[in-house]
């Protein structure tokens, strides 16, 4: 039986947009409109969708980075909602979060050494001699030589870097980690390097991921299920081969048509969405994705599509699934 | 042959990766700054006048010679720049008040730099309402006239060296907290300071190992050139009589005492002017080229 480690429900961050002579809220960027999703102990949920559709946003929210405007987390069947980030800290062992920047994400002005250290004395874990000790050692586990803990971020390469992050995330043995687009800013050569680390540490550390990112082969590749977002929505979620095999959303499959196949005899039809993503202060009425959608029809403008389970672990949010 | 260039390659090499630390590179930078140079130069000459010559010219800057004969006289072999109105050696004078003057100087620009930083730092980190508080009390601070109410404060606090470095720190640390306030709002929002926040740092540990040192730099070229805006201040507040109190010198209060004599003896003005303006140029050319050479941007 596999056990849920952490839930979304009606999750919802609001960022307000403040104007007029007296800065009063005149409107807000709806970046994460009530989402739900669940993450089991042990695996990886590949959060993808276009960029400024809420998915970084979303993680970040889950881990109380942000404070939701609503909606509830539970991580271990634990209301966290309300936590104050003193409450926060004990747990914040077990949640971590890797970025997608490898050059704004290192502090430049401390050795790495310390930046790997730090998380243990936040939390003053052991004697200053195991820190290090724990320092050096998980060097060593990511790849990086435990000499150059006295070395600056500046001298180390971008994949390096990343392994530098992975490092912070893991030294305090977390739970869950939130990969927040780890790989994008990387060459396509690191990418693996950096991916093959990430899963040889969740087998290893039993880690449960959050994955965050926009290159879908990479989320097949790394995901057990996969959660679509459009427009701070979740659109569709479901098993990883079921997502990529069996789309069911018109947006999913916009988005997988868009992969390219190494195969040049392969002929396929893509489709292309018209139009731009309409902005998060104003989503269309209804279905988020009525603007762009190639099935819309009237009911779309209507009324918002409720999230259905079509099948055992795949839930789609479409009036084309209603109907049928 | 070939020895000698694996050598010369070895050498470059050790040179390079030296350039390739922080300080290393900026302090390469500031030695090709012509103007930063001249500063440093002119600090040499004053910092060695200050500090070594007193251990040549061994004269006591507080005895007096008795009698009108000792009183404003020219330089001679027994008094190098002369004596002053009290018949005492004005070169003594110079060391001590120096001494004093760049004492001040470093004093109170750095405590003023640090509670700048502090204000900054608390203001630019929460944001908010602290902000909002912090920096209209920055702002009341600013303008406020600083001299009459000086006048004011002495007469409460009384005057000498301690009080005046008090006075200088309180109207001195405005514009660096909203230097590293500025800064702060830009750091908060780096990716390291919301890592720092994922693992749970407090915000006192964001502020001094996350933020303070990233703004250090700027605070340090804020500081160079504060220190000789401190020694003006300083001579300043002693020429209008709230400051250094006689006997002791001060560069200050050597001229205001030579003002009444500026006709009589022109000389006891001009030593003391001199030396505050060397020192004062000398501390803002350096911090110029310090703040350039900390700018990568800017090329050298």
């Amino acid at each position: 039986m596999e056990t849920r480690l952490v839930e979304v429900q009606k999750l919802k961050k609001f960022f307000p947009i403040k104007g007029g002579v007296f800065s009063t809220t005149v409107a807000s960027v709806k970046a994460v409109d009530e989402i739900d999703f669940f993450i089991n102990q042990g695996e990886t949920l590949g959060l993808v969708g276009e960029s400024g559709s809420g998915k970084t946003t979303a993680g970040r929210t889950m881990l109380k980075l942000l404070q939701p405007t609503g909606g509830k987390i539970i991580y271990k069947g634990k209301d966290i909602t309300k936590l104050t980030p003193n409450e926060m800290r004990p747990l914040r062992r077990n949640m971590q979060i890797m970025f997608q920047d490898p050059y704004g994400s290192l502090n430049p002005r401390m050795p790495v050494g310390d930046i790997i250290q730090e998380p243990l004395d936040v939390h003053a874990i052991g004697t200053r001699k195991e820190r290090r000790q724990a320092v050096k050692a998980m060097m060593e586990t990511v790849g990086l030589r435990p000499e150059f803990e006295k070395r600056y971020p500046h001298e180390f390469s971008g994949g390096q870097r990343q392994r530098i992050g992975v490092a912070r995330a893991l030294v305090l043995n977390p739970e869950l980690l939130v990969l927040d687009e780890p790989i994008s800013a990387l060459d396509v050569s690191i990418q693996s390097q950096i991916i093959n680390l990430l899963q040889e540490m969740q087998q290893r550390l039993n880690l449960t991921y959050l994955f965050i990112a926009h290159d879908l082969a990479v989320v097949r590749h790394m995901s057990d299920r996969v959660a679509v977002m459009y427009l701070g929505k979740i659109v569709e979620t479901a098993e990883n081969d079921e997502l990529f095999d069996h789309p069911l959303h018109p947006y999913t499959q916009a988005l997988l048509s868009a992969v390219p196949v190494p195969d040049p005899e392969v002929k396929r039809e893509r489709i292309i969405l018209q139009g731009d993503v309409p902005s998060p202060v104003n989503p269309p009425s209804g279905c988020h994705f009525r603007t762009r959608c190639p099935y819309a029809m009237p009911i779309c403008k209507e009324q918002e599509p409720a999230m259905i389970e079509v099948s055992p672990d795949h839930t789609v949010a479409c009036h084309l699934l209603t109907k049928k | 042959m070939a020895e000698e260039m694996v050598e010369i390659t070895k050498k470059r090499q050790k040179k390079s990766s030296e350039d390739y630390t922080y300080v290393g590179m900026v302090f390469h930078r500031l030695t090709r700054h012509k103007l930063a140079m001249a500063g440093a130069a002119m600090l040499i000459v004053i910092l060695l006048f200050v500090f070594v010559g007193p251990l040549i010219w061994r004269a006591d800057p507080n005895a007096q010679i008795e009698g009108i004969e000792g009183m404003f006289n020219a330089p001679s072999k027994a008094h190098p720049l002369g004596t002053d109105d009290y018949g005492r050696d004005v070169l003594a004078r110079m060391f001590f008040g120096g001494r004093i003057s760049l004492f001040i100087g470093f004093v109170s620009a750095i405590s003023s730099t640090m509670i700048g930083a502090i204000v900054g730092l608390v203001a630019g980190y929460y944001g908010g309402w602290v902000d909002n508080l912090l920096m209209r009390f920055t702002d009341a601070m600013l303008s406020m006239p600083t001299f009459p109410l000086l006048i004011a404060l002495s007469s409460v606090i009384g005057k000498g060296v301690s009080q005046i470095i008090l006075v200088i720190i309180v109207f001195g640390w405005m514009q660096d907290a909203r230097l590293v306030r500025g800064m702060a709002l830009s750091l908060k929002e780096q990716e390291y300071v919301e890592a720092a926040r994922a693992i749970g740092a407090s915000a006192n540990r964001i502020m001094w190992r996350h933020l303070f040192p990233n703004t250090l730099a700027v605070l340090i070229v804020s500081t160079t050139i504060g220190i000789g805006s401190a020694i003006i201040y300083e001579a300043s507040i002693s020429f209008l009589g709230f400051g250094v109190q006689a006997p002791f010198a001060s560069w200050g209060n050597m001229l205001q005492n030579a003002q009444q004599f500026i006709w009589k003896a022109p000389r006891l003005i001009i030593y003391p002017g001199l030396a505050i303006f060397m020192t004062v140029l000398g501390f803002n050319f350096f911090g110029d080229g310090l703040r350039d050479a900390i700018d990568p941007k800017l090329k050298l």
